[in-house]
């Protein structure tokens, strides 16, 4: 028996169970490639997701990100979500968008508290944070964690992966110098909300906002690039 | 309204748009600290710009250099006028600056200069004169920015990545107004640079730079020398074209090599 993704059927002592994912139709939309699905997935999930991360972190700044990043990766990821979906013998395989969505902010609460540990800022995608205040300097290459003598192609993707980067907020400071100032000062310069706002001279919360916009801008950006450039490489490889 | 839009609006300055936009194109010039090397690309238009501490040193560049010249440098007062505090000639044939040291130069204090071909005024055509005048306004960082100033260098020296970092002060100086180091830094960390993406990246904020020169000349004296947005506006759409054409052809080929190795792992 076959059924759609985003439905599952499990046989329970002789009783048919049908579980369906509610989010089935906009998942489905997103996995066609219509961007538009994306905005009621976030309108629905961001706000427990901020929750669970506020919990956890007790940053609300932080818990934002987190909750962004979480969702963004979700999206960037969703030609490889495979959805709920019923095998032969009648159980259900796979998972709900919510469990997919749950795994991934159990991954980033892991990284993010792994990152803290090393200096209370985050990065974006794999760039990890600047050294604690008062560290020795670690050059951006160590913080990607490429060595160079033992892999050198490890550590030239890494500097193409940071090209990417360049290249994708050269875009968004052509659209925007507000979110391309805070973008740079945030993710590469590893300075915090709080600095960037004395910096710029103006309230965190704007600085907040310019982020989490300049990030959807960056990260399309980034993705459409990294697209034209390495057309055949499979995209859960290069991060 | 700060002290730069009063002296803006007053100064001689608004003569229309024309003639304003002839301090971008006829030339450039820069008032320097303690400055002891020149620097700036051919068309950095620095007629506009915040100082840390008061210049030794009015510093330009023209296309009739060598001919001689009257300088003029005053104070812009909260009335609007200009208190002449230096006014001298130059002779034909040295060099295209004039000595400020020793003036009394205030934090917070805005200062207008204007130089003025003198001779061969007779041999050029009527209208042309006008195209021999260099003129700006540089104004001294007050005690609240001088401040902010330091506190934005300790926060970037504390944990900003040295690859970055030259952009990143040069966005922090450029919210302070002060233009003129913004753009030598970032132009410094260029000359440096060999991976074009981080070339690129510097473009961009020089372009930024300019763009928020502009906004503060629209703000403060309500109104921008027209080339100077025609320039300003080239310089972005050139480097939109840089990072489309960059976007089409692909970064060169260690991408390429990399990706197919990749692809092989």
């Amino acid at each position: 028996m076959t059924a759609s993704p985003g439905t599952g059927l499990s046989r329970a002592g002789g009783t048919a169970l049908l579980y369906v994912d509610r989010d089935r139709t906009y998942v489905e939309r997103a996995r066609a490639g219509d961007q538009t699905a994306f905005a009621p997935l976030w309108e629905r999930y961001w706000r427990s997701l901020f929750t669970y991360f506020s919990h956890q972190i007790g940053d609300r700044e932080e818990a934002e990100d987190l909750a962004g990043e979480t969702l963004l990766a979700a999206f960037s990821q969703m030609p490889a979500f495979r959805g709920l979906a019923a095998e032969e013998g009648g159980t259900a395989s796979g998972a709900t968008f919510a469990t997919y969505l749950r795994a991934i902010a159990r991954y980033k609460l892991a990284h993010y508290l792994k990152r803290r540990a090393r200096r209370p800022y985050c990065g974006f995608t794999d760039i990890t944070p600047c050294p604690a205040e008062g560290s020795k300097a670690v050059s951006l290459e160590e913080r990607c964690g490429a060595d160079t003598e033992a892999d050198p192609l490890r550590a030239l993707l890494r500097q193409e992966h940071l090209d990417e980067v360049c290249y994708a907020l050269v875009d968004v400071g052509l659209r925007s110098s507000e979110q391309f100032k805070a973008l740079l000062l945030h993710y590469l310069c590893g300075l915090p909300h709080k600095e960037i706002a004395l910096l710029l001279d103006t309230r965190r919360e704007t600085i907040n906002t310019r982020l989490q916009e300049g990030r959807r801008t960056l990260l399309r950006h980034y993705h459409r690039s990294a697209e034209k450039r390495h057309p055949n490489v499979k995209e859960g490889r290069r991060f | 309204m700060s002290p730069q839009s009063r002296s803006l609006r007053r100064y001689p300055v608004a003569r229309g748009p024309e003639a304003q936009a002839d301090s971008t194109a006829a030339g450039r010039s820069s008032a320097y600290g303690n400055a002891a090397a020149h620097f700036g690309p051919r068309s950095l238009p620095l007629f506009y710009t915040a100082l840390e501490r008061p210049p030794d040193r009015l510093i330009w560049e023209i296309e009739a250099a060598g001919e001689p010249c009257r300088v003029v440098l005053g104070c812009c007062e909260a009335d609007g006028t200009t208190v002449p505090m230096t006014v001298g000639g130059l002779p034909a044939g040295v060099a295209s600056s004039w000595p400020l040291k020793g003036l009394a130069m205030r934090p917070g204090g805005v200062y207008a200069w204007r130089v003025e071909i003198e001779e061969g005024k007779g041999k050029r055509e009527k209208g042309k004169e006008e195209a021999l005048v260099l003129e700006g306004r540089f104004w001294i960082l007050d005690a609240g920015k001088a401040a902010r100033l330091r506190q934005g260098r300790q926060i970037l020296a504390q944990g900003t990545e040295p690859e970055f970092g030259p952009i990143a002060q040069a966005l922090m100086l450029a919210e302070l107004g002060l233009y003129q180091e913004a753009l030598r830094q970032i132009q410094s960390d260029l000359s440096g640079r060999v991976r074009p993406a981080r070339a690129l990246l510097g473009h961009i904020a020089q372009a930024l730079v300019y763009r928020q020169m502009a906004q503060q000349l629209e703000r403060e004296a309500g109104q921008v020398p027209a080339r100077f947005y025609v320039w300003a506006r080239n310089r972005e759409a050139y480097h939109q074209q840089q990072a489309d054409a960059r976007s089409e052809t692909g970064s060169g080929t260690a991408s390429s090599v990399a990706a197919r190795l990749l692809n092989l792992l």
